[in-house]
């Protein structure tokens, strides 16, 4: 649960983070109320395809991100088309997951390694970066849209993929603030660029798994059991 | 018994084992009482059974008169069997025992056993070429499994070792025996073994890697799920650990299972030596694991889609390097990987003289000749030939390596550097989703087990030795 979190969490905070201080902080405050929300929304009610709309602007606009962000930084002589289709096979391939294994279940599994990969990049990304003067504001509204956009679906898909009250993650969301702070004041762009196409797949993967699973239900998901309050 | 006389029996078994030169029978007669002897010649020990079986019978022939079916008091054999039917009577046979029929004409009575008189042919334990390590035991298993068994029973003095054998293979008929200590080894995962060998349809066994591929249900195996060492003491260890042995006869590779992805970073030498030099070794597998992986897709996508990510001089120089070159690069490091390949299959497959004068061909002077010749950069032959000896540190991944490196590199060459990421994501979804009998694959990674990660990267021999562990 902790890497599920920690790693979902980065990578939603990363990406405001890529934009501006303003849509930074306002993505931490804005995850943490929607957490609160949705953790008391699913203790009483288990429907998620009230909130389709929802994620699906908010995948499209994670796709639309990290395919602007591959276009803008390091990307020569590549397809990007040929790049979307395959990032959107590969995320579809985790959201469904397996004959053995759930989408549910590939998910969480995989968020412990990435989590590992990703505290490894941010440590190098301190070591080898340099403080960084931040932007205070972005440069465009799409960012200050995808502020808003982001945070709820991510908690949606948290809390739905989890179900537990916002005490219980708090350790995993300092850790996750604690990792895209790193990368927010530290500028070593190789690493940061690696972390950030390393995990924007992961949340976008999320984003499709809930999808999937307001639409075809998997056992694991028919038999999750209420929120543990405790 | 479905042959109720000698004759039918004689007959049966005559008929069955027409035309085996290697078939040896002897019918002897005297007063009422006729006996017959038979079994295969090379597989049973004829002294023996000249010694315990012929010559007792025929030195008391009274008893042999008086005989009422207690073997015993005729045989000197120390290990008695009574056959159910005849095809029972035919796998002994086959396996090296002695049938034993006496028939009583007059009391109309017939009377067969089975003494085992099995005479093992193999080689004597000697050191295994693979697994090899610098300290630490030495011995290797051989071909017979009754040998391997035993040596096994040698390292590990403990009642709680139990051996469970299964005859499979319609054509074959070898034995597979099933080795696991009770009270560790979790009985889950040796019915579920057990339930896979025996429903299964095979009809040659003759290696362990058939049954590692026979009992494989998963429909793209990828990674192995099973380990396989020549060497007894990580065998044992193994075992102690809790794992379920798979002794195949006519194999001296022992598989192990459940199998984790952890194991293959393992060697028993890390548990003989300083514990800091074992887990510096580990990093140092995993990372050259990694280089196997990546090091031909990294210089790929490097050169052609991301030349800022290494100095300007560096960059320069390899440019210069190929400037002549005929192939675009990634067409360059295809052809070098696939003549390593071919090198490496070459000197598998040759004798071992000629492989090892092949290889000192192959790698400086068919190398040397292509940089010359203006094929190949000498970039591109240093990071082939880092990758591909990289590659046998792991030995246990060789083969898997060798198609997820050619992956990375379409990848990288198609979709510069997040194609290799992507491809990454795939991969680890991959090893995360697998499931090695019910054990995570990616244990203690995947899930998290914070005990497990100590004997991960971190060698702590006296703390894990012995402990029995969590998957």
């Amino acid at each position: 649960m902790f890497f599920l979190f920690a790693t979902v969490l980065t990578a939603s905070f990363l990406i405001c983070a890529e934009f501006s201080a303003i849509c930074f902080i306002s993505s931490i405050l804005l995850t943490v109320f929607y957490l609160y929300l949705f953790s008391l929304y699913f203790f009483c009610c288990q429907k998620t395809a009230v909130f389709v709309p929802l994620i699906l602007v908010s995948l499209s606009m994670h796709i639309t991100f990290f395919l602007i962000e591959l276009h803008k930084s390091y990307i020569k002589d590549v397809n990007i088309w040929v790049l979307a289709l395959f990032l959107v096979v590969v995320c579809g391939f985790m959201a469904y997951g397996t004959r053995s294994k759930t989408g549910v279940a590939a998910i969480t599994y995989m968020a412990s390694p990435v989590f590992i990969i990703l505290s490894l990049l941010s440590a190098i990304a301190v070591l080898t970066g340099k403080l960084t003067l931040s932007p205070l504001f972005g440069e465009n509204i799409y960012q200050y849209v995808f502020t808003v956009v982001s945070p709820p679906s991510t908690a949606i898909v948290l809390t739905y993929m989890h179900r537990c009250r916002f005490k219980k993650i708090f350790p995993a969301f300092v850790t996750s603030i604690a990792i895209s702070i790193c990368f927010f004041l530290f500028d070593a762009p190789f690493f940061k660029a690696t972390t950030l196409n390393f995990i924007a797949p992961f949340i976008i993967a999320s984003e499709m798994l809930l999808l999937k699973e307001t639409i075809l239900p998997s056992e694991e998901s028919k038999n999750l059991k209420k929120i543990s309050t405790k | 018994m479905d042959k109720k006389t000698l004759d039918e029996i004689y007959g049966y078994l005559t008929g069955v084992f027409s035309d085996c030169d290697d078939f040896m029978q002897r019918r002897i007669k005297s007063q009422g009482t006729e006996v017959f002897i038979c079994f295969f010649k090379g597989i049973t020990q004829r002294d023996y059974i000249s010694e315990k079986i012929i010559k007792p019978m025929l030195e008391d022939i009274k008893a042999l008169h008086d005989f009422s079916g207690n073997f015993e008091t005729i045989l000197q054999s120390v290990t008695l069997k009574f056959p159910q039917d005849s095809e029972a009577i035919c796998e002994a046979l086959l396996r090296g025992e002695v049938l034993i029929v006496i028939e009583k004409v007059s009391e109309n009575k017939m009377y067969t056993v089975l003494a085992n008189a099995q005479f093992t042919v193999g080689r004597s334990i000697t050191e295994p070429t693979s697994d090899v390590t610098v300290k630490g035991p030495k011995a290797g298993f051989i071909e017979d499994s009754e040998t391997n068994m035993a040596i096994l029973r040698k390292y590990i003095k403990n009642p709680g070792l139990k051996y469970k054998s299964i005859n499979i293979g319609s054509e074959t008929g070898t034995k597979i025996t099933l080795a696991y200590i009770d009270g560790r080894a979790d009985s889950k995962v040796l019915e579920d073994i057990k339930n896979r060998i025996e429903n299964s349809s095979a009809t040659t066994i003759v290696d362990s890697g058939n049954i590692e591929m026979l009992i494989d249900t998963r429909k793209y195996p990828i990674f192995p799920i099973m380990g396989s060492s020549e060497k007894v003491d990580k065998v044992a260890s193994k075992l102690i650990s809790g794992r379920v042995g798979i002794l195949v006869d006519g194999s001296p590779f022992i598989l192990t299972a459940p199998y984790v992805f952890a194991e293959s970073l393992q060697s028993s030498e890390d548990y003989y030596r300083s514990p800091y030099y074992a887990t510096f070794i580990r990093f140092l597998r995993f990372f050259a694991l990694l280089a196997a992986l990546y090091l031909p897709a990294l210089l790929v996508t490097v050169i052609t889609s991301h030349n800022e990510l290494i100095p300007e001089k560096m960059y320069k120089t390899i440019e210069e390097m190929r400037a002549d070159m005929p192939f675009s690069l990634f067409w360059e490091v295809i052809i070098v990987l696939m003549i390593f390949e071919m090198l490496r299959e070459v000197g598998i497959r040759m004798p071992r003289s000629v492989g090892d004068a092949i290889g000192i061909v192959g790698s400086l002077i068919l190398g040397d000749a292509a940089v010359q010749a203006g094929i190949a950069s000498p970039v591109v032959i240093i990071a082939v030939a880092m990758s591909a000896v990289c590659a046998f540190i792991v030995p246990v991944y060789m083969y898997t390596t060798v198609l997820i490196r050619i992956f990375f590199l379409v990848l990288a060459y198609k979709l510069g550097f997040y194609g290799i990421i992507l491809g990454s994501l795939a991969l680890l979804f991959l090893l995360c989703k697998t499931e090695s009998f019910g054990a995570p694959y990616m244990s203690p990674i995947a899930p998290f087990d914070k005990v497990g990660m100590q004997d991960f990267l971190l060698a702590l021999p006296k703390k894990t030795l012995g402990r029995k562990e969590k998957l």
